[in-house]
């Protein structure tokens, strides 16, 4: 079972240059060169305007290695949704709120994957919802591939669309969120077979959830 | 009613759906405001598997379906073949020309307008189960066009109708999986080494690579190495 380190800026000095170098070179390998959504930059890396002080970052760990990852920010706050798809949230609105959480950057190792259902897919994504409940998050999603829309289902999870598919750069994408509650937590670790805390904490830590600002 | 509306519905609707059934007689009553007609939920075949043992909502008309098994349409059907390579979704016309001319797919084509099938719309979707999944649609309408909008909440039905089904049908259970040893093992069986390449390649007795491939084809419930390797291919423990 994975390690999931919880990183954000105020913990963020406790992790090595190496750990920050290897975690954005295999976002390069995923994103630039796999999927191709992206350019990387001179370093091999592949960022974009959201890896900034609002991000918190779940990141698998099997022993040193890393082997996955996921990057949270506060609706409430620029995110890729509300950026540069808020024209696919045209049913429900596009969120606005501390307590709904923007999902990008989600990755498994290419040598990490396997159609296992307690592999090391459902163990990053349990891990997301176990931050999720622990810090109060009520949804969290964003834009997706809509291809990959039974994966919830296998953890009894409903994604609440925002608004109808549309195709981005060739795929049909839809923007919605997953209800983030125990009961959500409850079904995925009945599909790990395992009730294990996946969450290691270092050191202070800011809470995701900003109560001074109103939710709309 | 507005197309949202019949989409936005429909996917209430499948968050409380507690039987297949229902979810197919609701999603054809959805995909007849759009124009078609009938519909199939299903794996898609791959590597000699049978079609039927694959479905999981089965909308075809009357006979069409019992003849598509009979006969073994799957095997030629360029709709059907196309459903296992492509992850995106698209009009039955739309397949590569290859496929679509050929003489096979032609004739089922053909078979098919009895049963008042001239064309469709198929959505490819992940799957845990199968290979991949496919909901494919089908119209009485030759030439079937449709404003985006409309095309949109289709896929987007389909996809939920798919998903709410196999969390119906598949729910979760105790699961055996490879070891790292053993899927280190079969990547070597699978690069054409033998039992004894093997343990020499990993330092280990020819006898242990043995008892682990043993248990490799127990736990795909396959007798042959050669079938494990494919097992675990299309189950994706492997890369090929």
């Amino acid at each position: 079972m994975i390690e999931a380190h919880v990183i954000n800026k105020t913990n963020r000095h406790l992790y090595a240059n190496d750990f920050w170098d290897e975690y954005f070179r295999l976002r390069h390998q995923i994103y630039v060169i796999e999927k191709r959504w992206r350019n990387g930059d001179e370093n091999g890396h592949e960022r974009d305007e959201f890896d900034n002080d609002n991000a918190t970052y779940i990141i698998g760990l099997d022993g040193s290695r890393i082997v996955a990852g996921a990057r949270l920010l506060p609706t409430h706050l620029p995110n890729l949704v509300s950026e540069h798809f808020a024209h696919m949230c045209e049913e429900k609105g596009v969120p606005y709120r501390p307590d709904w959480a923007d999902w990008t950057r989600m990755f498994v190792v290419p040598d990490g994957r396997s159609s296992s259902r307690r592999g090391l897919l459902t163990q990053i994504c349990a891990a997301a919802m176990q931050y999720c409940v622990e810090e109060g998050i009520s949804y969290a999603g964003g834009i997706q591939e809509l291809y990959f829309l039974p994966q919830w289902s296998l953890y009894r999870w409903r994604l609440v669309p925002m608004g109808l598919p549309q195709k981005v750069a060739g795929e049909w994408a839809i923007v919605g969120y997953l209800q983030t509650d125990s009961q959500a937590l409850a079904s995925i670790r009945r599909v790990l077979g395992s009730e294990q805390d996946l969450l290691v904490r270092r050191g202070l830590h800011q809470p995701f959830v900003d109560h001074r600002v109103n939710a709309s | 009613m507005s197309v949202e509306h019949v989409a936005f519905d429909f996917v209430e609707r499948c968050n409380q759906c507690r039987k297949p059934s229902d979810l197919l007689n609701d999603l054809l009553s959805c995909i007849r405001l759009f124009g078609f007609e009938h519909l199939i939920l299903s794996g898609v075949p791959v590597a000699n598997q049978k079609l039927a043992p694959l479905v999981e909502l089965n909308g075809w008309p009357d006979g069409w379906f019992e003849r598509y098994v009979s006969e073994d349409h799957a095997k030629r059907d360029g709709v059907c073949l196309w459903s296992a390579r492509s992850i995106h979704p698209f009009f039955w016309n739309d397949i590569p020309k290859p496929l679509l001319d050929a003489e096979g797919s032609v004739r089922v084509a053909n078979e098919a307008t009895a049963f008042g099938i001239r064309s469709g719309y198929a959505v490819p979707l992940q799957s845990r189960q199968h290979w991949q999944a496919v909901v494919s649609m089908a119209s009485p309408i030759q030439k079937l066009e449709l404003p985006s909008r409309d095309l949109a909440a289709i896929t987007m039905m389909a996809a939920y109708a798919a998903s709410a089904v196999e969390a119906l049908l598949f729910p979760p259970t105790e699961e055996v999986m490879l070891s790292t040893r053993e899927r280190e093992i079969l990547q070597w069986y699978a690069a054409g080494k033998s039992a004894w390449e093997i343990s020499e390649i990993l330092s280990i007795s020819e006898r242990t690579v043995e008892k682990h491939n043993e248990r490799i084809r127990e736990r795909f419930e396959v007798a042959t190495t050669r079938q494990a390797v494919v097992e675990a291919i299309r189950q994706r423990e492997i890369f090929p």
